[in-house]
């Protein structure tokens, strides 16, 4: 587990119109065309990116394609070089420092698994590079766990002899369907030595291991060996479900399995930071779903730092612990899934989460005192919860035009609320979701239905909201939240 | 009534539309088969044929032809005065030349691969070093071999440096030696081949996916260990086509050891290959012995042929 | 505060780190590009001594190597093109042009048209037909060789181009290439639609197909043309009069001869114009060049 610290990250592309140009031309499209900022230095994916992510914490970097979000995630891992600014993993500045020495392990969108090896030589082959932090309680675990073997293996030489493996092979290549003849040797069978030697080792080993403990030691560093790694690959394998396949290539696993083993390869390690690079977006709809839950669940039995990234803002509110909304390279919000949900502090967060899409109108904030009122232009007018009106107090804001911003869960049928005529009612289920034409606006609402379906279409409804649902977004760039107008995301990320 | 004749009349019009455009593939193979049969075909049966026959020309006249059956294949692997086996000795002689050329080229050529794709190293200028070392190989060899007869004769500008900077008394004789001329002859099939060996092995290189490199980095693996558990077992495939293809290439070696030697492999045959002695055999018009090389020589293409076409099927169910 | 002084120390140590990785880079990039620009050398050494001797007169060349070039390039070209007694590279150069030349044509049009019937229509023996040319791809034609000049000899085809340009109608390599090629671009749908459209079978491939295979045929084209340029064995058996030898011929009849016959600058000039065409082709289409020697080979 380890905190991460990124301070003022800035990551700057070199660019060159006429490269640019060129291999668009060569391609036969045209040059995309991208809101990232473009500089004399070139193209900056990511800037003003400040963030502290606790011990233990899973962080999710959200935002649509394009964003920055994956650019930030490698630059954590090293693969990118860090144009501006500082970061910080458990303390060490790593700018400099290659992601072999970093303590981080990384799950791949395209799962990264090597084609020619096995699942299991896949998720050995980081314990076969690196010196691992090895901690005594695991030693006791896999000395004893070699005992075990130990002891079966003593079983097998007390028992009767086995033929020989040539003998297995000819008959079932050469005489299938006969029956195996038992070996001819008669000789009283002998366990050998080493078995013995090693049961002494081991428990020499193990009783070493408990002074260290007793002397408060926890781990130490050092290359496992084959028998370690061995166990701590089991164990891994065990602990995702994918002990069967251990012996397959990878070519011969499905999606999810393939899944399985690219995060088993990144826990193997016991990683300070595991980072996950979209891993679900090569998923069907399904799967995905399931793979949530599985990593909901991966988290619950191991204890380190996740970065997740991804473009599905379902999959970082039900994961996070935190959520990074970004854009075009910008942070634009920080917070829980509920805070990024309940108080988007611009019309971009509060459009990108949530489904359906929160529905946004023209109207206007009045000011009465100390008191504020959402108003439609049709006349409807709402007064503002105490906790926003205290906001925007705090905020100094006046009157003024803006866009208001309601979920589509928090629209109701209200007698003297604004008519409509509902154009499309869609049978949810449990609920239905009522396309309501309201003036220009075309606002989407959902109506719990109990099981009763019924037909809204053609019918003329009245919508209301509470005033504790409602919010202001000004009409200027960048459209903010009016309750937290003056907030600085990226100075608050600092000092959280 | 009337409904069930439309149906079966429609029906039989469908039936031959289908047809009918199907004899457009036949149609359309007729020149490939049409050239191949006569060009071909023919040709490769004439070829065998001839090697069961005693069928050469004598002076004016013409011997045979004349059924001899394995006749032609005995005479050829019987030993010659002096006790070798010609037909050996000139595998040999190609084998060797191929060895000269063949292991300097998959060498450098894998380190020019790895070099031009490693992402560490990101060379620059690539397009231009591809375009310099594929070069040779669009020139004809008759060309580099006249080149290097000048180069390296006695009086040529090789030796004219040698004996001038005082480092050697006499011109070496390059073309008269063995070392020096299979030596040559190889260097000659290196410059030609090691190019398009490198853009092979490179686009292996390229098929395997970044990610695989990004997370080998992140498990530790510094540069040499990447390449010897990765990148290798990873272009396996590529490197035995490419090394298949080079040996079938190899067993028909002719243009540059024929124009290095004069057309008779000196000194002492040792540059003599095995399509040299066909070709040498043909203009002597001796159809029998020449079918039966020419057999001979397939035999061994085939060999190796059924390898890549295994190596090629095995990829395709993969 | 004490996490900060943490942060410093390891902050030197990371940028000394650093900068040992770097130094480490630099070195191992400069040893490379030293290999790069040796063999760059390598193959260009060849060539500047080609272009060099080609200007010194016979009496220079039998002196001292300097290396440098000399002023004799006219006198050795006028020698080179206008003295056909010792080698007629005028003709020489004509004849490969026109074999070649046609061999481009005929092999990547038919080869397009043979893959284009294998790959768009259904018809019986369709997959034995398809096996049997990649099977017949894998015999070399030396070992049809004899047969060939003995056809040859019976159709009384010895000694004439067309003996050389007419079998390139039937290339298996090519004919695997564009299937693939095919296979990979080329929907159905479109031919179907050109059907529909009213256009003859023959239309449809000639106005449809063909120009959508134009990379293929490009690619193709340019290898058969510099394949059948560079072509020693089977013309050295087939042709034997001077005014119908291919140019490698020729410089094979050169190379036999004993050098005292011809002067050695005129030698030097004449081997400079036989690979002259072929250079400056490739110089001019060497990114196309480079990009075909792999497309069709490696799978993805």
């Amino acid at each position: 587990m380890a905190e991460v610290i990124l301070k003022d990250i800035v990551k700057i592309y070199p660019y060159s119109e006429k490269a640019e140009k060129k291999k668009a031309k060569a391609q036969g499209s045209e040059v995309k065309k991208t809101n990232l900022q473009i500089t004399k230095k070139g193209v900056v994916a990511v800037q003003n990116f400040n963030l502290t992510i606790a011990d233990g914490e899973f962080l999710v970097l959200v935002g649509p394609s394009g964003c920055g979000k994956s650019t930030t995630l490698r630059m954590i891992a090293g693969l990118e070089d860090i144009s501006e600014g500082e970061l910080y993993i458990n303390g060490n500045l790593c700018n400099a420092v290659e992601p072999k020495d970093r303590d981080i392990a990384m799950v791949f969108q395209s799962y990264a698994l090597y084609p020619h090896m096995t699942v299991f030589k896949n998720m050995e082959y980081p314990l076969t590079i690196l010196k691992q932090r090895i901690p005594y309680e695991f030693e006791i675990e896999y000395l004893n766990w070699r005992n075990d073997v130990l002891a079966k293996t003593r079983e097998k030489y007390l028992g009767p002899r086995e033929p020989s493996r040539l003998t297995k092979f000819i008959y079932r290549t050469f005489k299938k369907g006969k029956e195996i003849p038992a070996p001819k040797n008669d000789k009283p069978r002998t366990v050998p030595a080493w078995i013995a030697k090693e049961e002494e080792a081991n428990a020499a080993k193990i009783a070493a291991c408990q002074e260290a403990i007793k002397n408060g030691e926890k781990e130490y560093v050092a290359k496992m060996s084959k028998g370690m790694r061995e166990y701590k690959v089991l164990k891994t394998a065990e602990m995702l479900g994918i002990t069967e396949y251990l012996k397959r290539k990878p070519k011969a696993l499905s999606g999810g399995q393939r899944q399985r083993v690219a995060i088993g390869r990144a826990i193997v390690r016991n990683p300070n930071v595991l980072l996950m690079d979209e891993p679900l977006s090569n998923l069907d709809a399904k799967l995905r779903n399931e793979m949530r839950t599985e990593i909901i669940k991966l988290r619950k039995k191991i204890s380190t730092t996740f970065i997740y990234v991804t473009h599905d803002q379902v999959e970082a509110m039900t994961l996070g612990d935190r959520i990074v909304v970004m854009r075009d390279g910008f942070i634009q919000q920080i917070g829980t899934p509920q805070e990024v949900f309940d108080n988007p502090r611009n019309i971009f967060v509060s459009s990108f989460i949530g489904t359906p899409k929160m529905n946004h109108f023209d109207g206007r904030l009045e000011r009465e005192g100390n008191k504020y009122y959402a108003v439609l232009p049709s006349g409807y007018k709402v007064e503002l919860s105490e906790e926003k009106c205290e906001r925007l107090l705090a905020n100094n804001i006046e009157s003024q035009d803006v866009t208001l911003g309601v979920r589509p869960e928090h629209i109701r049928f209200e007698e003297n609320g604004v008519p409509g005529i509902v154009t499309v009612s869609e049978l949810m289920g449990g609920s239905t979701h009522l396309h309501v034409q309201v003036g220009e606006h075309d606002v989407i609402v959902i109506v719990p239905n109990n099981g009763k379906h019924l037909d809204y279409s053609g019918k003329t409804v009245r919508l209301g909201f509470d005033g504790a649902c409602v919010h202001a977004f000004a009409l200027e760039r960048p459209r903010k939240n009016l309750e937290f107008f003056y907030e600085d995301y990226h100075k608050k990320a600092e000092e959280e | 009534m009337k409904d069930k004749d439309q149906a079966l009349r429609r029906g039989q019009k469908e039936k031959r539309k289908t047809i009918s455009y199907a004899k457009w593939g036949y149609i359309f193979l007729i020149p490939f088969f049409v050239v191949y049969i006569i060009f071909t075909l023919y040709p490769q049966l004439l070829t065998f044929g001839f090697s069961f026959l005693t069928y050469y020309r004598k002076g004016r006249t013409w011997v045979g032809p004349e059924f001899c059956g394995l006749q032609n294949y005995i005479d050829i692997f019987t030993p010659a005065e002096g006790g070798t086996i010609l037909v050996f000795k000139y595998l040999w002689n190609t084998i060797v030349l191929w060895l000269i050329c063949a292991v300097p080229q998959f060498v450098v050529s894998l380190l020019l691969a790895v070099i031009f794709t490693s992402s560490r190293l990101k060379i620059k200028g690539q397009g231009f070093f591809k375009t310099v070392f594929y070069m040779p190989n669009v020139i004809m060899a008759s060309a580099f071999g006249l080149l290097f007869m000048q180069l390296f004769s006695n009086v040529g500008p090789i030796n004219s440096i040698l004996v001038n900077s005082g480092m050697l008394d006499q011109p070496y004789n390059f073309l008269g030696k063995t070392v020096s001329m299979r030596t040559l002859i190889g260097v000659i099939n290196y410059l030609m081949w090691f190019g398009n060996t490198t853009l092979m092995l490179m686009a292996g290189i390229q098929s395997i996916d970044d990610s695989i490199f990004e997370s080998a980095r992140i498990d530790g693996s510094g540069a040499f260990h990447t390449f010897r558990t990765i990148t290798m077992p990873l272009l396996k495939p590529i490197f035995l086509y490419v090394l298949i293809t080079s040996m079938i290439g190899g067993i028909q070696m002719y243009d540059v050891p024929h124009i290095m030697t004069g057309g008779n492999g000196r000194p002492d045959e040792t540059s003599f290959t095995l399509v040299m002695y066909l070709g040498r055999v043909i203009g002597a018009n001796n159809y029998g012995r020449a079918g039966a090389i020419s057999v001979i020589l397939f035999i061994f293409t085939a060999i190796l042929s059924f390898f890549i076409f295994r190596s090629i099927t095995k990829d395709n169910t993969d | 505060m004490e996490n900060v002084t943490k942060t410093m120390e390891k902050k030197d140590n990371g940028n000394a780190r650093n900068s040992r990785a770097k130094l480490a880079l630099i070195l191992e990039k400069i040893l490379v590009y030293a290999f790069l620009i040796f063999n760059v050398l390598i193959c260009f050494f060849v060539f500047y001594i080609l272009i060099v001797n080609s200007t010194m007169s016979k009496a220079e060349l039998q002196g001292v190597f300097t290396g440098l070039p000399s002023t004799h390039f006219f006198e050795n070209l006028e020698s080179a093109l206008f003295k056909p007694e010792t080698v007629n590279i005028l003709q020489g150069t004509l004849n490969s042009f026109i074999v070649a030349a046609f061999t481009a044509i005929l092999t990547t049009y038919f080869s397009a048209l043979s893959a284009y019937a294998i790959h768009a229509y259904r018809f019986k023996g369709r997959k034995f037909i398809s096996c049997f040319i990649l099977a017949i791809m894998m015999i070399p034609a030396q070992v049809s060789s004899l047969g060939f000049i003995r056809l040859a000899y019976q159709i009384g085809a010895t000694d004439q181009l067309w003996m050389l340009i007419v079998p390139s109608i039937a290339a298996p390599s090519v004919y695997f290439y564009m299937l693939q090629y095919l296979k990979a671009t080329l929907p159905l749908d479109l031919v179907e639609a050109s059907r529909i459209d009213g256009s003859s079978e023959f239309m449809t491939f000639n106005r449809v197909v063909l120009p959508l295979m134009k990379p293929a045929l490009a690619v193709q084209g340019i290898f058969s043309f510099v394949a059948s340029w560079n072509n020693l064995y089977i013309p050295s058996l087939l042709l034997k009069s001077d005014d119908k030898k291919t140019l490698p011929v020729m410089l094979a009849t050169l190379a036999s001869q004993s050098f005292s016959k011809a002067d050695a600058g005129q030698i030097w000039m004449v081997t400079f114009l036989a690979i002259l065409p072929i250079v400056v082709v490739y110089l001019l289409l060497s990114k196309y060049i480079i990009k075909g020697v792999t497309s069709g080979s490696v799978k993805g």
